[in-house]
Order: C-alpha cells, then sequence, then structure tokens
C-alpha cells in the first residue's frame, strides 16, 4: 500500500513537472505557445522559443543544483534548517558580484563565482580543524556571512545609484541576466556534480543518522570532505550562473523528504522537483506584471515562505 | 585470544584527560558488563573502542594492529556499536537495518547475501513484523532491537553498546539481554555498559567497575560483585547476596531512612 502511494506522488510529480515545462515554454511577453511554433512555420516564433527554452532549461538546471546541495547540507551538518547557502556562499557571491559590478571591471558571473569559492574554501578549512562538527561548521557559516555582507554594504556606501540597483536585482536572482552563451557549461557542470552525488545516496543516509553513527559505519572525513565541496561547488555554480535565489535549496528538499527520506528517492526527486519549482517560479516573475520581470529570487522566497509555513502547519511530525 | 590491548590510554576531551587506563586486555568471547557511577568515563572507554574518539596518549591495538591504521571502512566490519540514534529520522525498520551492511558494501550497492544477513539480523531481534513500519512510529523498545538488529546485520565480531537497556522496563530488558547472551554463544565478544548491577551479574562474563578515570575492579561477577567493592564504587551502602538459582551475585541498596 506504502509503496504504491509512492509510485502514485512519483508519477503526479512527473507530470505535474512536464505540465509546468509546457506552460513555461508558452509563457511570455508574446503570445506564441509551444504548439504554435512546433506546428506552424514561423521562424521568429521558433526562435523565441528557443530563447525561451534556454531560459527554462537554466532555470530548471539551476533549481536541481540548489535542491541537491540543499539535501546534502541537510545530511552533513545533521540540520533541517541547512541549505546551499548556510556556509556563506551567497555572501561571497554577493560580495564578488557587487565588486564586478559596481567598478566594471569585469564578469561577473566569475567575480561571483570567485567569491563563492573563497568562502567555501575559508569555510573548509575551518570546518576541518574543528572536525567537521556541525554547529561548528554553521556558526562559522553564520559569522562569515555577516562580515561578507557588511563587505557588501560597504560597496553599496560608495556606489552610483543605478549600479546599486542592478547589484540589487542580480542579489535577488535575475535569470534575465543570466549569461545564456555559457548555458552548456553550466548544465554540463551541474549535471556532472548532481550524478556523483547518486553515488553517494546511502553515505549520506548513514551520515544524517549522526556523527558517531557515521564513524562507526566506516565513514571518514574524506567522505565529508567529499561531499562538502560537491555541494559548495554545485551552489556556487548556480550563483555565477544566476544570482541568489534563495529558499528552493530549503523547501525542496524538506517537502520531499515528508514523502520518503531514503536518499536513493531524496536526492533524484529533488532535483527533479527543484528544477520545476524554479521554472514555475521564474514563468511567474516574468508573467504576472508583463512586460516587467519580477527576479525569481523574490517569487521563490515569497511563496517558498508561505508554502513551507502551510506544509509546517499540517504535517508537524516530519521535521 | 586478545582481542583489544590498552597500553598507557588517555582519554578525554579538549587535551583535558578523563580515562587513564595503564594496561587492559579483552579477550574474544568475553562478555563485559561496565559498570560504574555517572561521570566515571564509561562511555569515553566505549567511544575509544568505536574510534569515535582518539586516545591523548597510548595504543589501542585490535588483533595485534594498532586500531589508528586500520581503515575506518575495515573497522566497522570488525566492531560494530550500538548508541541511542542522535537524529530518529522516518526510515522504514528495514531501510534503516540495511544501513548496517553499508562496510560491507560500500561501492557495489547490496546482493543477495546482504539481503540474507539483514533478514537473519530482523529474525534474531524479533522485529520482521516491523519492517515496514517508520523509525519514528516505534516504541523505545522496538526501537532498540531495531538498532541492535541493525548492528547485527553489520556481521561484527565485537558489539559495543552504550547503556541499551537502560530506559526499558524489566521485559524489554530481559529480551535484549537475551539477544546478546545469544549473540555471545554464537562466539561474538559483547562490550556493554550497563546500569542495572543485577542484569550485568547476571548476563556478564566479566564486569569492570569504573571510577574517576580509572579502573576500579575487574573479573567475573562472582568475584568482583562483593559489597565492599560496590559500596565503594558507588560511595553507597548495599547489600549482595546470591540468587539461588543462577548463583550470582546481587546487589540491593539500603536507603538512607533504614539505616538507623
Amino acid at each position: 500500500m506504502k509503496k504504491f502511494s509512492i509510485i502514485i506522488s512519483i508519477i503526479l510529480v512527473c507530470t505535474g513537472c512536464l505540465l509546468i515545462l509546457a506552460i513555461a515554454l508558452s509563457t511570455g511577453a508574446s503570445h506564441i505557445t509551444l504548439l504554435q511554433a512546433i506546428t506552424g512555420t514561423d521562424f521568429v516564433a521558433k526562435q523565441i522559443i528557443m530563447l525561451r527554452f534556454l531560459r527554462v532549461l537554466m532555470a530548471f538546471f539551476v533549481g536541481a543544483a540548489l535542491a541537491v546541495s540543499g539535501c546534502i547540507f541537510q545530511a552533513l551538518l545533521k540540520n533541517p534548517l541547512a541549505e546551499p547557502y548556510t556556509l556563506g556562499v551567497s555572501g561571497g557571491a554577493a560580495f564578488g558580484a557587487s565588486i564586478a559590478i559596481i567598478t566594471a571591471s569585469g564578469v561577473v558571473s566569475v567575480y561571483a563565482f570567485i567569491g563563492g569559492v573563497c568562502t567555501v574554501v575559508v569555510i573548509f578549512f575551518i570546518a576541518k580543524a574543528m572536525q567537521f562538527h556541525p554547529t561548528a561548521i554553521i556558526l562559522a557559516g553564520i559569522s562569515l556571512g555577516f562580515v561578507l555582507s557588511s563587505g557588501v554594504l560597504l560597496v553599496f556606501a560608495f556606489a552610483k545609484p543605478d549600479t546599486i540597483h542592478k547589484t540589487l536585482m542580480w542579489l535577488s536572482g535575475d535569470l534575465s541576466m543570466a549569461h545564456y552563451e555559457h548555458i552548456t557549461l553550466y548544465c554540463m557542470s551541474i549535471l556532472v556534480l548532481t550524478t556523483m552525488t547518486l553515488f553517494f545516496h546511502r553515505h549520506l543516509d548513514i551520515i544524517s543518522f549522526g556523527t558517531g553513527f557515521a564513524t562507526t559505519h566506516g565513514i571518514s572525513t574524506v567522505h565529508i570532505a567529499i561531499l562538502f565541496w560537491i555541494a559548495s561547488l554545485a551552489t556556487s555554480i548556480t550563483v555565477a550562473a544566476t544570482g541568489i535565489i534563495g529558499f528552493v535549496g530549503l523547501i525542496v528538499p524538506h517537502a520531499v523528504r515528508s514523502i520518503k527520506a531514503n536518499h536513493a528517492f531524496l536526492l533524484p526527486v529533488s532535483a527533479i522537483a527543484g528544477g520545476t519549482t524554479l521554472v514555475l517560479a521564474d514563468t511567474i516573475g516574468r508573467s504576472i506584471v508583463m512586460p516587467y520581470e519580477i527576479p525569481s529570487g523574490i517569487i521563490t522566497g515569497f511563496f517558498g515562505g508561505i508554502f513551507f509555513l502551510i506544509l509546517l502547519l499540517t504535517r508537524r511530525d516530519t521535521v | 585470544m586478545s582481542l583489544f590491548e590498552f597500553t598507557n590510554i588517555q582519554a578525554g576531551y579538549r587535551k583535558i584527560p578523563v580515562l587513564d587506563i595503564p594496561r587492559c586486555t579483552i579477550n574474544t568471547g568475553d562478555f563485559i558488563g561496565i559498570i560504574g557511577p555517572n561521570g566515571a568515563g564509561k562511555s569515553t572507554l566505549l567511544k575509544l573502542l568505536a574510534r569515535i574518539l582518539a586516545p591523548l596518549s597510548g595504543t589501542i591495538a585490535y588483533k595485534k594492529q594498532n586500531i589508528t591504521t586500520i581503515p575506518h571502512t575495515v573497522y566497522a566490519t570488525q566492531v560494530s556499536s550500538v548508541t541511542d540514534i542522535e537524529r530518529v529520522l522516518p526510515y522504514t525498520v528495514e531501510s534503516f537495518i540495511a544501513l548496517g551492511r553499508f562496510p560491507h558494501a560500500t561501492v557495489t550497492g547490496l546482493k543477495a547475501h546482504d539481503y540474507k544477513a539483514i533478514n537473519e539480523a530482523m529474525q534474531y531481534c524479533n522485529v520482521q513484523h516491523l519492517q515496514q513500519k517508520k523509525l519514528t512510529e516505534l516504541s523505545s523498545g522496538e526501537l532498540q532491537r531495531v538498532n541492535i538488529a541493525r548492528a547485527l546485520a553489520q556481521s561484527t565480531e565485537c558489539i559495543l553498546l552504550d547503556e541499551p537497556v537502560s530506559h526499558l522496563d524489566i521485559h524489554h530488558a530481559i529480551a535484549i539481554m537475551d539477544i546478546l547472551r545469544k549473540l555471545n554463544e554464537n562466539g561474538s565478544t559483547i562490550i556493554a555498559i550497563l546500569h542495572d548491577i543485577n542484569i550485568a551479574s547476571e548476563y556478564c562474563s566479566r564486569i569492570i567497575g569504573v571510577k574517576d578515570g580509572k579502573i576500579f575492579f575487574d573479573g567475573k561477577p562472582q568475584d568482583c560483585i562483593t559489597y565492599q567493592n560496590i559500596e565503594a564504587l558507588f560511595d553507597c551502602v548495599c547489600l549482595v547476596y546470591t540468587n539461588p538459582i543462577s548463583g550470582k551475585p546481587y546487589v540491593y541498596p539500603v536507603p538512607e531512612h533504614v539505616k538507623q
């Protein structure tokens, strides 16, 4: 009976995802639906759908990467509130990006990636010194996050207003600012990293039961370090690709875990659900106040927060 | 044959030693009950054996080999450990017990003989009927049996247990101790921290009393569970009699108000 209900929910989730992808491709400033582009002969329509397709693809991969690294961090840090940005990747990336935008000195995504990775390197050595003690890592991440966000504000203090607006849009996760010429690079690296995590699903199961439990089952700090880097790199790549998009990495693993907690299920389903969630958020963001666009980070934060509250109130047993 | 050998071990937290064992040998086939007051260093001792804690100085040898030179994955196929689960997550009993096979199948995934070991472990601990239930739905007695089944599925020579029966009623405590006894008879080495001296006396072949970070006494229950030893170990007054059926000593504390 329980197996049956899991199969049903997988089928429901997959159909829902495909439906959302189709809707996403059909929605936009110009009224061209997916069906028209496929059946019709209009060259411009095909081009527009192609552009939308790239955007949907980027949103899907970024959402999937965020959800998967959320799963990993929640297991590694043994904390249901952990998410891809807990270690301060977002702070580092924001600092890097704001310097890039405000000084107009280079490619924003490269600066953001470097900022994110540098933060992770610092956290990694702190974590190593603390023997990967979860609470210590979380506290280190939060402290470093504060330092970096005051750095961002400092940069703002010396910046021109128009650059500040651009930075703010970037910080809220704006998919329209993404560099689609590098989409293959982003998607391929995300694909490689998320596929790698699938080989570690049993490691993650064991790690999530506790540090002592993991040690007595033969998990060494090497395994922990590998998973730490996979999740951190995936997050840094998403940040370079589309800026900071909160909440997907927190709520998606949470919601999926309430169906089944094993990582063999959790990782792939979170990836699909995370991807779809971000595609949905992006579609909403670019369609509710046309022709303006709301950055996806704002949509995921707003609807994600409300959804999370509903989940919390209806299912008390799934923390 | 010696399984563990301690040489000049000092262990503790934040570089402050709380446990000091100059010399101690644990043999294959021992059923050891570790007793002693709270904070004496019993859990520290068990953590050393589980390699959750590294000693500050000295060496522990496992089968004549220094344990720090044994990879964690290999060690996990030799020694398993049952402690309170830090986070009880909504896994099914079956998938939780399957985690015990992890050290034997890190890369390959579970094979037929792994499922055989899982089923045997479930039968041994009488938890087959629970296999589709989630851990979060179990009673503490059931959870403890499932936790032990998980350690059994690990197919190790030695099992370490930290207070396996402390919060269980007498019926469930006896059920757990019977499982351990059966395992010991089949050749496993069992090392358990026990708070109930009488349970330790009835089941264990060897009792180690730990006080103030030192081994206070070490021997067969008949020899070392005496009123002198127990009174000194726990700083209390007690009576020690012999169970007429098993011939093992049992301890009865004398409360403060009846001493006058």
